[in-house]
């Protein structure tokens, strides 16, 4: 048994060990030219605003208004030695909304976009989950001898007949 | 002409009206001669939208441009084939031809109806001109492709087709992605009957199943065809980018396919009979819903038709549908109890079940992100767009849940699964799919997620090559046929299961086309003077010249780009840019030369006056792997529509039972065996 002061300390080094995982990749974040990105690259995180609903890497439409506007200022600010995400920001700026951006940031009540539909996911798994659990308790209680193995009739089919239970093994077998 | 047009669309509205009052008053007085005539009136649905798309078909061949329709989107220099195709490429074009494949569909299950579809049929015929006369009202009163210009005029000439719209994808493309949605409308209307009838055993699922599975293998071309429209045509190199309307068609297809798979559940134990009949409604509901979404304009797609004043229609519709079908589903809830309960958490059940929910949850997040804009701007007060980057973090997990789930699921036995049986069946499936992980490694390809994807493609390979050859097996010893003839018997003898197979298999060859081709693809984009040269992997671009050429319909400016793999010359890549005069729209021409192993994908982005260009460079691997995967699920979906497999399985049990009996009675007479 291990007593409070372990259990603190322990937590402590936890939270140091998590702090150096989130804030030093965020000290030593390279910019997107170190990354070896262009201003396409950062354009794939962006929405061509032509109403064309692609992202501006990939709006092919011809004489958009939009897509090489996009790519053009995501040049200039990868040229600025600019983090990605700082220039995410500059293009929520000076579009006036995150809808300029093809995925929204995962920060904030945007977190919720993100989560909630796993949430609920993981619910429905879980009360499928607590209702197969259930189904199978409830088949060892009102039959604590129907542990058959696998492929077997359950109770209720079986009659005792060999040539009968010989008949379904062959049905099994062959029942491709 | 036109007044024959317009009132053949009244006159079915009526009739569908009447239908509906003949099928209640049938229904509520028990009165058969009622049930005919509501039967017959179905039938006449299907002449009076025949003839009004026959109509409209005469009225754009002719180039009938006194017709708004007409000319909105033919004109005279249209290729007879695209003002054919310009039936379904606007609005109300769109819905009309919709409303016939609905009654043609009616007809089909009317006419295919044999003697044990006859209790649910005076059910199932109202829900089928019910959402036929939905589509009459919408026709009738408030989108007409019959509308003339003011005071007789005729336009001088059309404004065309949407060029993006003439391609040869474009005559398969929709009709297919048309003949799904409706037809999911017919196994709907089965569920539906089996409520509303009480008849809630298996039988409706019986009668519905070839009409789930037509209404899938639609579902699956449009969906396949669609991405090779945009590969082909769109010209960003990509098939897939998770536009609101490819959504809208993808979701009624990944519930049909939960469908497909937990009506097994239902066939087999008696089991799941709530989610089955939610699982039809939800398939139909998502398919009204694509349409509202791609109609009403609420969310802006390169697909959609723009904006409009019925979209609050469809809304209405759909949210009326959908509270009718659940509030029977809810009215029978007593009736909807299972006959079994799981016995095991590891079985072909569970299995089932969590492929279902996977599916679903794959149709919930999709829905969501395509709806994030407008929620978002009612919760939030901000818009936010959800693209491919938001889709590809949050289903791509799920994708390869399935994935593993496809293999896993068919090696699992119902009731229970032995642990030893565990081992047997998942021990060279399991070594096939981490040894494939290997050689991949070693050239390179070593992204975790795409690891993940191609190793388990290699191990539900190896469960499907397994399967067959376990069977094989059986068979051999059983018939002592030869291998060959042993394997095709197999399919005889079962095809729903070896069918189902084959379009695993084909959805195999999807995802690894698809996960090569996403992880793996290469892109360069460069302005080359006559002369220069440019490298994408191990092709080398050496571009040419400038060609210019004009026809009456467009003006064409072509890159003549010299071709080079492996610095042994190859030919000559000719993508180019279309200018249409009508439409007075410019459009992408790709030049694709494509291979089993990759695809050089050659776009002009843009022509200059000095004669330089720029050019983008696409290598693809794997990418006819996608349209190859989606033939075999064709091909696979076909097989196990065939009939006679029951048949024969029946005959099959039968010997067995009879060969039981002779042993039965041997045995009793001292004989033994």
């Amino acid at each position: 048994m291990m007593n409070g002061a372990k259990i603190a300390n322990r937590w402590t080094a936890a939270a140091c060990a998590a702090f150096l995982f989130l804030a030093v990749p965020a000290v030593l974040a390279k910019t997107a030219k170190e990354q070896g990105m262009n201003g396409k690259d950062i354009a794939r995180k962006l929405m061509c605003q032509c109403g064309c609903s692609m992202v501006a890497a990939e709006c092919n439409h011809v004489n958009c208004p939009s897509a090489p506007k996009l790519i053009a200022r995501a040049q200039e600010l990868v040229e600025r030695n600019l983090t990605v995400e700082q220039i995410l920001d500059e293009f929520v700026e000076e579009y006036g909304g995150e809808h300029v951006l093809s995925a929204p940031p995962f920060k904030g009540r945007n977190r919720i976009a993100y989560i909630a539909p796993y949430a609920g996911l993981v619910l429905v798994a879980l009360l499928v989950g607590m209702a197969v659990i259930g189904w199978t308790r409830n088949r060892r209680r009102a039959d604590p001898l129907a542990e058959t193995p696998e492929g077997s009739p359950s109770p209720g089919e079986e009659n005792g007949d060999p040539h009968r239970e010989r008949m379904r093994k062959e049905l099994k077998e062959y029942d491709v | 002409m036109a007044e024959f047009g317009k009132w053949s669309l009244y006159f079915a509205f009526a009739v569908s009206l009447y239908s509906l009052a003949a099928s209640w008053l049938g229904i509520v007085k028990k009165r058969v001669e009622y049930l005919e005539s509501a039967r017959n009136s179905a039938l006449m649905l299907f002449v009076l939208t025949s003839a009004a798309t026959a109509t409209l078909l005469y009225l754009l061949v002719t180039h009938d441009f006194r017709f708004e329709y007409v000319a909105r989107y033919t004109s005279s220099t249209l290729p007879f084939a695209y003002t054919i195709s310009a039936l379904w490429g606007g609005q109300e074009g769109s819905l009309l031809f919709w409303l016939f494949l609905l009654s043609l569909f009616t007809l089909g299950v009317i006419v295919t109806a044999k003697d044990d579809a006859k209790p649910l049929m005076p059910y199932v015929i109202p829900v089928l001109t019910g959402t036929a006369s939905f589509f009459l009202f919408i026709l009738c009163f408030h989108t007409s492709p019959f509308e003339t210009f003011p005071n007789g005029q005729a336009a001088i000439e059309g404004r065309d087709l949407n060029p993006l719209l003439q391609n040869p994808g474009m005559f398969v493309h929709p009709p297919s992605l048309y003949l799904g949605y409706v037809g999911v409308a017919a196994p709907f209307a089965f569920g539906l009957a089996a409520l509303m009838s009480g008849r809630l055993d298996t039988e409706w699922m019986k009668l519905s199943r070839r009409w789930t599975l037509l209404a899938w293998l639609f579902l699956t071309i449009g969906n396949i065809l669609g991405g090779k429209w945009a590969y082909v045509e769109l010209g960003w190199g990509g098939y897939w980018a998770w536009d609101p309307v490819e959504n809208a068609a993808f979701m009624p297809w990944l519930a049909c396919t939960a469908f497909i798979h937990s009506v097994m559940i239902q066939e087999k134990r008696g089991m799941l009979k709530v989610w089955n009949v939610t699982l039809i409604i939800l398939s139909f509901e998502l398919a009204v819903f694509g349409t509202f979404l791609t109609r009403s304009g609420v969310i802006s797609s390169v697909h959609s038709f723009g904006e409009n004043t019925f979209g609050i229609y469809f809304l209405v519709f759909l949210v009326t549908s959908t509270v009718f079908s659940f509030g029977w589903v809810l009215y029978r809830l007593p009736m909807l109890r299972s006959e079994n309960e799981l016995e095991s958490a590891v079985s072909r059940e569970s299995g089932f079940l969590l492929n279902n929910i996977v599916l679903v949850g794959i149709a919930g997040v999709t829905c969501w992100g395509t709806l994030l804009p407008i929620t978002s701007e009612v919760f939030k007060g901000q818009k936010m767009t959800a693209g491919p980057d938001f889709f590809n973090m949050m289903n791509v997990p799920m994708f390869l849940i399935l994935l593993l789930l496809m293999g896993i699921g068919p090696l699992l036995a119902w009731r229970k699964t032995s642990s030893s049986m565990l081992l047997r069946n998942f021990f060279w499936p399991v070594c096939l799919g981490l040894g494939a992980c290997v050689p991949l490694y070693l050239i390179g390809w070593r992204k975790p997620l795409a690891l993940v994807s191609l190793g388990g493609s290699a191990f539900v390979l190896g469960t499907i090559a397994q399967e067959f050859w376990r069977g094989t097996v059986a068979r051999r010893r059983m018939t002592g046929e030869a291998p060959g003839t042993a394997f095709v018997s197999l399919f005889r003898k079962n095809m729903r299961r070896y069918g189902g197979y084959v379009v695993h298999f084909g959805t195999l060859m999807i995802f690894v086309g698809v996960t090569a081709s996403s992880a793996y693809k290469i892109e360069e984009e460069k302005t080359l003077k006559p002369g220069e040269s440019m490298t994408a992997g191990r092709y080398r671009l050496t571009y040419e010249k400038l060609e210019t050429e004009t026809t009456a319909h467009r003006s064409v400016t072509r890159a003549r780009i010299a071709v080079e793999r492996n610095g042994k010359s190859v030919g000559y890549s000719l993508p180019e840019k279309h200018f249409y005069f009508k439409a007075e729209q410019p459009t992408t021409e790709v030049d694709i030369r494509s291979g089993l192993m990759e695809d050089l994908y050659v776009v002009l982005t843009a022509a200059q006056e000095d004669g330089q260009a720029i050019i983008t460079a696409m290598v693809n691997p794997l990418v006819v792997w996608i349209w190859a995967g989606g033939g075999v699920v064709v091909f696979g979906t076909i097989l196990c529509m065939l009939p006679g497999g029951e048949r024969r399985k029946a005959a099959w049990r039968k010997t067995i039972q009879d060969r039981g009996r002779i042993e039965a009675e041997k045995e009793t007479a001292g004989v033994g065996l």
